[in-house]
């Protein structure tokens, strides 16, 4: 079953989705609009990028550390957790016993990330990188 | 801040506090683990630098859905391949991938 | 605007022109191959970082302006390093002129 499709089955689980490098190029399913999916996307790349900055940073002063490649991240809110993990994200609703099963089935359906996740990320770029993101 | 208690955490490998800016305050790390006081050092930075970005997109995001949620935020974690980091507030922990308890791992940095 | 150019600016120490992988394609300066190599890696994903940072603030605060985003600075106590476009440099603080420095830097990226 696609892993979007899974992680939907599950009961807490708002919306989730692929993002891609400038928002511009997305799938989801679930209670997002189309501006709402789009502006998730931006936040997604947003923060992947981030965290893989920093990894390079962790890892060039401590090497195999065990950090890298980055695998995604989780950023928890009172009732709305987002996670995401390669270009998969997923908005869950906060509570017990939901972000472990959703983490368990992200990081097994979409495997370990390798270091080309950017590299794919960028090579999906389309559209006018210029355009307003308002 | 309970260190004792975050180490309790299935999986922790390392849990930290430190000041607003960054700077490592305290810290304990599991005997054998391969984390160094370096590395504590440099996550402390970089969970400051993203709790404040995950703010900022927080307040951004419910600004402009009109779709409450997100704040106050209680966390951030980054999954790296082994281990994972998790941090809110002044506090963060390291986290085994294989044993991880997410769930935990944010109740625990949210109460330490 | 040539590398060179750059280079003679008071202050100047290092400057780089690096490719979207984030390697070097030119250099000068005192830096030594390994480390112009490090600089160029890290103004490449400072560059990424930036631009989804101005993208975010462009989307909620929904005012233009900020994309495409244009460099970065990162003043330390000492040095400062900057970065526009696929150009990055390290300056001297008590030597630099920032201003001066970041309009020849908007020149050389636009070549």
């Amino acid at each position: 079953m696609h892993i979007v499709k899974q992680l939907m089955a599950i009961p807490g689980v708002i919306a989730a989705g692929e993002y891609a490098y400038r928002g511009d190029r997305f799938s989801y399913q679930g209670e997002l609009s189309d501006e709402f999916a789009r502006m998730a996307s931006i936040l997604c790349r947003a923060n992947t990028l981030t965290v893989n900055l920093q990894s390079e940073i962790i890892d060039a002063s401590a090497e195999n550390c065990g950090c890298r490649p980055v695998q995604g991240w989780i950023m928890r809110g009172a009732q709305v957790t987002l996670c995401a993990v390669g270009n998969y994200f997923a908005f869950i609703e906060t509570r017990d016993e939901l972000l472990n099963d959703v983490m368990t089935i992200m990081r097994a359906k979409v495997g370990d990330v390798h270091e080309d996740l950017l590299v794919s990320l960028y090579a999906r770029l389309g559209g006018d990188t210029n355009e307003p993101l308002y | 801040m309970n260190l004792d208690k975050m180490m309790e955490v299935p999986g922790a490998m390392a849990a930290f506090t430190y000041t607003d800016k960054g700077e490592l305050q305290s810290h304990q790390l599991r005997e054998g683990t391969e984390l160094t006081l370096q590395v504590l050092d440099m996550l402390a930075r970089s969970c400051v630098a993203n709790l404040a970005i995950a703010g900022m997109e927080a307040r951004g995001w419910e600004a402009l859905t009109g779709q409450a949620g997100f704040q106050p935020l209680e966390g951030f974690s980054l999954i790296g391949l082994e281990w994972s980091v998790v941090a809110n507030g002044t506090c963060g922990m390291v986290v085994r991938n294989r044993d991880a308890d997410y769930e935990a791992a944010f109740d625990a940095v949210q109460s330490a | 605007m040539s590398l060179k150019k750059i280079l003679v600016l008071d202050g100047v120490t290092a400057v780089c022109r690096f490719g979207d992988d984030g390697g070097v394609i030119e250099a000068e300066g005192l830096l030594s191959q390994e480390w112009m190599d490090h600089l160029a890696k890290y103004a490449q994903w400072y560059r990424r970082v930036v631009s989804s940072n101005t993208d975010l603030l462009s989307l909620f605060s929904q005012m233009p302006g900020w994309v495409p985003s244009r460099g970065w600075i990162v003043k330390g106590a000492a040095t400062t390093v900057c970065g526009v476009g696929n150009v990055v440099c390290l300056v001297d603080n008590a030597e630099g002129s920032l201003n001066q420095l970041m309009q020849a830097l908007g020149k050389a990226a636009h070549e």
